[in-house]
């Protein structure tokens, strides 16, 4: 077969990947592969660029994929509502630390306290909030955020998203069963 | 009615996607598409009324060969029952001569 040939028959393979990027990954790879032997199989009878071209618009050939795999489950898994829900859980746990910060220092003002007070409200997962005060007002304050817990945040993060996306693929399988 | 020709058709013999694609065009379907034959496969799959198994090719990568599974023979029935009862209702609606007019409304 020509490279040429070659090259066609991937790019379709590539762009019906890219459509069904949703699908778990072993499955993508089963069907590249079959879409892949099929088109060869064609391509050896009516040359590479009608087999191409009968596969039809290939958009729809992954729609047709992604119906045959998550049926009517709704809403399926999606990658880019995955990353979305995973930064408004952000958005709202730094609003909530913030307002956690806020609530902190009226709780120091309205106990009239001095001195250096330290409040982690993540543990080592999180920023450490110090506030300096004297005589009973706030003197300053100073957000810490070190490299290591940085790291270990954004893994609990990545765990909770695998997590959380293993289990909303796993509901397709399990109404199934 | 898709699933019910690939099931027939795959009751006869194990085949791979195009090779049931090509045997859809010999039995009459010469425009079928093979971006609706492979999800359609696909689909009968996760129902499990097909079964997949890859076989090495000597003219390329492995094929996926497709049989028949248990759940497979009892739909091929049952869609064959439903689809005779649909045969039979287009046909009696159609074994009746056609009128030149329609009838008038009948009743209020």
């Amino acid at each position: 077969m020509r490279l040429l040939d070659r090259c066609r028959i991937e790019r379709a393979v590539w762009v019906v990947d890219t459509w069904i990027g949703d699908l778990p990954r072993r499955r993508r790879r089963e069907i590249r592969e079959e879409l892949r032997a099929n088109m060869l199989a064609s391509a050896e009878e009516v040359g590479a660029r009608e087999a191409v071209r009968r596969l039809g618009p290939l958009q729809r050939l992954a729609v047709g994929y992604l119906d045959a795999e998550f049926g009517d489950v709704s809403p399926r898994p999606n990658w880019v509502r995955g990353v979305t829900w995973a930064l408004a859980v952000e958005i709202v746990l730094l609003a909530a630390i913030f307002a956690g910060m806020n609530g902190y220092t009226s709780a120091l003002d309205a106990a009239r306290a001095s001195g250096t007070y330290d409040w982690s409200p993540l543990g080592p997962l999180g920023p450490q909030y110090t506030e300096t005060r004297s005589l009973g007002q706030f003197d300053g304050f100073a957000i810490e955020f070190d490299f290591v817990s940085l790291l270990a945040s954004i893994g609990v993060l990545l765990l909770v998203f695998v997590v959380a996306g293993r289990t909303w693929r796993a509901v397709p399988a399990l109404r199934r069963q | 009615v898709l699933s019910l020709l690939l099931l027939r058709l795959l009751a006869d013999a194990e085949s791979y996607g195009y090779q049931i694609v090509q045997r859809l065009r010999d039995a009459g379907l010469p425009e079928i598409s093979e971006g609706t034959v492979y999800p359609a496969l696909a689909r009968l799959e996760r129902e499990e009324r097909i079964t997949a198994r890859l076989v090495p090719s000597s003219s390329g990568p492995a094929r996926k060969y497709y049989r028949l599974s248990p759940a497979g023979y009892l739909a091929l029935g049952d869609g064959h029952v439903a689809w005779q009862g649909l045969v039979d209702v287009v046909d009696g609606l159609f074994a009746l001569p056609v009128p030149a007019e329609p009838a008038p409304p009948t009743g209020g």
